[in-house]
């Protein structure tokens, strides 16, 4: 009896989740199996009990190690099985943000979905929402982890009582490789200095330029790399960050660690086994940097012997006081290091084999290129804008790969590899770009690329902050060999809020002769937030005036150019 | 091309004017204008008749707009769209503009279509003989010219019946704009933050995204550092400890653990 943990992360939050309720199932004897969702290859390949973990990324998308696994289960075949899945008794926990529109959709397109094909729900799911009070932890503690424990119990016949306070075995055990064991013929496993994951491929920076003026608050940098890859225009380079040297000396020393630090190491357990040093370990690997979930607490529990500290660790985890230990580490964004730093001797008992179980994986980032291979050869370009903020801890607070990028300087080198994202189609139909900020980045190359042919039309809306300090765009795009209907929206240089989606409806005779008699296509690049709505509603308020349309004709209208990628958008969150 | 391949090239020419024009100087213009256009026809039009007189679309390689009289002539959108109307493709304007009045002209040009507008030199200056020397000195003649697709044809929208039966998923379509089928109204509804039942005693708070950029985690920051501000006084001894053992007020709050009895040193924040 198998209680399989299915997940599907963007960003590392539902598979952190996934963690902490294999934790809990472990605890109490459950057998538990934690896979991403793509491991799943056949409807066949789902098991008896399930517990789902799904997020919602961008705009109401499924996270990436999801995508074959909904086109499995989104299968019209399915349906024609009558009771498909009726042997399948499931949890659902569903994780999103409900200030982005399409607020968990994954999640709640996946609960019909398996309602359609018979599947047995155990309990009720939950939509986490990262803006509870409590965030997403809270969340699910709140309505559903005890009940659903308690009625799979019920269902398999044991009681459960999942516990967070006893320690559990670490995922790896540890072998240090001593210097001459490095020269021994029979050493199993090589050490690979280079280290590149595949796929992967080692880059240097040309330049790194700040594109934004310096008194405004926001740092933008376009970043040069010298690299043969082949790309195109619409593609995003794949970054592989590391954390600064700074947190990792401050880590490895929180961990009685330094004198290992450039030790090589072997960790394995039956299912894999890598090694490299320990520096290595806590620059490229894990992110130690990260804000710690809830089980990182309950973890340190295991390990802490000191009164004070236990008394306060204890505090934080009741559950009358989540809203403490929310404000405590989540609202000001502490990482994990600051949070040992405030417990440094339960971090001093943390045996080294565990920082696998404390610390997840750093995870890529993809940025759009903003270069043309055929006019930049030889060059990928990025337009990256750098997070850092401040919160009540005095030190600012910071992206992990804009950071990473922030501090590169010429001719040190990333790991990066090229991935296909936009489909900027190359024919002869004028392209009407909506770029506000960085979500320019794509149509920056592409409008250099297709301004080689001055029979193309192109069209951008560009929005940012103000004129003279953010519209780093127009250096570029505002020459004369450009050919390009430049339509800016500066927000604050005025004293009403002007975005790029006013912009559309000004222009909106314009936009609907070119869509209408032109056969223009429509790109949207931006934030998932709020853009992809506002821009959708200006189009159809465009086609009500312009082509005279009702409401649910222009509605029609507009989904219809999405379906026949007449109209095609690339958001993030 | 330069002005003076424009006008040899141009077969039709339309001249606007308006009623403060002196008329002795409308024949004078058409000379000058033949001289320079000797392929064209020339054609004169009030601007308050230019509506009403409703020409034909597309029919004048070049249009000159209140360049006959002292003054400029007031132009607004409605005027220019029926000026871009009337042009041909890859045809002109030419239109003597305040300077003062420059940019929100030219965005109107450009609203209406107008894919290029560039300012002349003075070399063009034949165009403007009439105006007032005080007019020449405060603008500049301006050239715009219309793209080269004609406007005209219309696309037949495609069929558009959706099938709103659930489970009727195609199975080739992996978007998800076809699975949004399966949602209906009250999953389409967000939930209501202000609703969650914490069970503690907290209020609602206003949390900043993980990738602020937009200014409000500096803000939210803002509070919080006045709030702390205003208790200067550590109460509870414990200051050096971590901000997990400090009290709310404690004005180390924000710094790391510290030696017992270390000095404290506030970092200087110029964000309050």
């Amino acid at each position: 009896m198998l209680l399989e943990i299915l997940f599907g992360s963007q960003t590392g939050t539902a598979e952190d989740v996934s963690e902490r309720f294999s934790c809990m199932a472990r605890s109490t004897d459950v057998e538990c199996r934690v896979r991403s969702l793509d491991s799943i290859r056949s409807i066949e390949d789902l098991g008896t009990y399930i517990l789902f973990i799904v997020s919602t990324t961008g705009d109401g998308e499924e996270p990436e190690n999801m995508r074959q696994f909904w086109r499995i289960i989104m299968k019209k075949s399915l349906s024609l099985i009558p009771s498909i899945l009726s042997h399948i008794h499931y949890g659902l926990i569903g994780l999103g943000d409900s200030t982005y529109p399409k607020f968990n959709f994954v999640a709640k397109k996946l609960s019909k979905r398996l309602e359609q094909l018979g599947a047995q729900a155990i309990c009720d799911k939950v939509l986490a929402d990262e803006q509870h009070p409590h965030g997403i932890d809270g969340c699910i503690d709140q309505t559903f982890t005890k009940i659903f424990w308690k009625t799979f119990g019920d269902l398999i016949g044991r009681e459960l009582q999942p516990r967070m306070d006893q320690r559990l075995p670490s995922k790896y055990q540890i072998q240090w490789i001593d210097d001459y064991e490095k020269d021994s013929s029979s050493s199993q496993i090589s050490i690979n200095n280079s280290k590149i994951p595949p796929g992967y491929t080692s880059v240097p920076l040309i330049s790194n330029t700040r594109v934004t003026s310096l008194d405004h608050w926001q740092d933008v940098r376009l970043l040069e790399f010298d690299t043969n890859l082949p790309y195109k225009c619409g593609d995003v380079a794949v970054i592989l960050p590391q954390c600064s040297l700074t947190s990792v000396h401050l880590l490895a020393n929180l961990l009685n660690i330094e004198n290992k630090l450039h030790k090589n190491f072997i960790a394995s357990n039956e299912i894999s086994s890598l090694s490299m040093t320990v520096l290595e370990l806590f620059r490229d690997y894990l992110h130690i940097t990260r804000i710690p979930s809830r089980s990182f607490f309950e973890k340190l529990m295991w390990f802490s012997n000191d009164e004070r500290e236990r008394e306060r660790l204890v505090e934080f985890l009741q559950p009358e006081n989540i809203d403490d230990l929310y404000t405590y580490c989540h609202r000001p964004r502490r990482t994990s290091v600051e949070v040992l730093q405030d417990f440094p001797h339960t971090a001093s008992c943390i045996p080294f084999n565990y920082v696998f179980d404390f610390f997840s994986l750093i995870r890529p980032r993809s940025f759009s290129i903003a270069s043309s291979p055929k006019i930049h050869q030889n060059r990928v370009q990025l337009l990256v804008a750098i997070v850092r903020y401040k919160t009540i801890i005095a030190l600012y607070r910071e992206g992990l790969c804009s950071n990473y990028l922030c501090r590169l300087q010429p001719n040190e080198h990333i790991l990066m590899r090229i991935s296909s994202s936009f489909n900027l189609i190359n024919d002869n139909q004028p392209a009407i770009m909506i770029g506000p900020g960085t979500g320019v980045a794509p149509f920056r190359g592409w409008i250099l690329e297709r301004s080689l042919n001055d029979q193309l039309l192109n069209m951008l809306f560009f929005g940012c902050r103000y004129r003279t300090k953010d519209a780093y765009i127009e250096n570029d795009l505002l020459k004369d060999t450009i050919n390009l209907i430049y339509i800016p929206a500066y927000s604050r240089d005025q004293e009403e809020k002007i975005y790029v989606q006013h912009k559309i409806i000004e222009y909106g005779h314009l936009v609907w002769e070119w869509i209408k008699h032109k056969q223009a296509r429509i790109y949207l690049a931006g934030n998932a937030k709020q853009v992809p709505e506002q821009v959708s509603d200006a189009l159809k308020d465009v086609f009500i005036k312009y082509g005279h349309m009702t409401n649910e004709q222009a509605d029609v209208y507009l989904r219809e150019m999405e379906r026949t990628q007449q109209f095609q958008r690339e958001t993030w969150s | 091309m330069t002005m003076d391949e424009i006008f040899a090239r141009a077969k039709s020419i339309l001249v606007i004017w308006t009623a403060d024009v002196n008329p002795e100087n409308l024949p004078i213009f058409q000379d000058v204008v033949q001289t320079k256009a000797k392929q064209a026809s020339t054609a004169f039009e009030n601007v308050e008749m230019l509506v009403e007189s409703g020409r034909s679309s597309s029919s004048f390689d070049i249009i000159l707009f209140g360049l006959v009289s002292k003054r400029n002539t007031h132009i607004d959108i409605d005027i220019l769209n029926e000026l871009f109307r009337l042009l041909r493709p890859n045809g002109h304007l030419i239109i003597h503009i305040e300077h003062t009045k420059q940019s929100q002209i030219i965005d109107q040009f450009k609203m209406c279509g107008f894919s290029s507008c560039n300012p002349l030199d003075t070399n063009s200056s034949f165009l403007i003989e009439n105006k007032d020397d005080d007019i020449k000195k405060f603008g500049s003649l301006w050239l715009c010219q219309k793209p080269s697709f004609d406007i005209g044809y219309s696309v037949p929208l495609r069929s558009t019946t959706t099938d709103s039966r659930m489970g009727q998923i195609s199975s080739s379509s992996t978007t998800t704009t076809t699975t949004d089928e399966l949602l209906d109204e009250n999953d389409r509804k967000k939930p209501d933050v202000k609703k969650y039942d914490c069970g503690t005693t907290s209020t609602g708070v206003r949390k900043a995204c993980k990738n602020c950029s937009c200014g409000l985690a500096q803000e939210l920051e803002q509070e919080e550092h006045t709030a702390a501000k205003q208790t200067v006084k550590s109460s509870c001894g414990s200051c050096y400890l971590g901000d997990a053992f400090r009290c709310a007020g404690c004005p180390s709050r924000g710094l790391p653990p510290f030696k017992p009895g270390e000095r404290v040193t506030l970092p200087t924040m110029s964000d309050v």
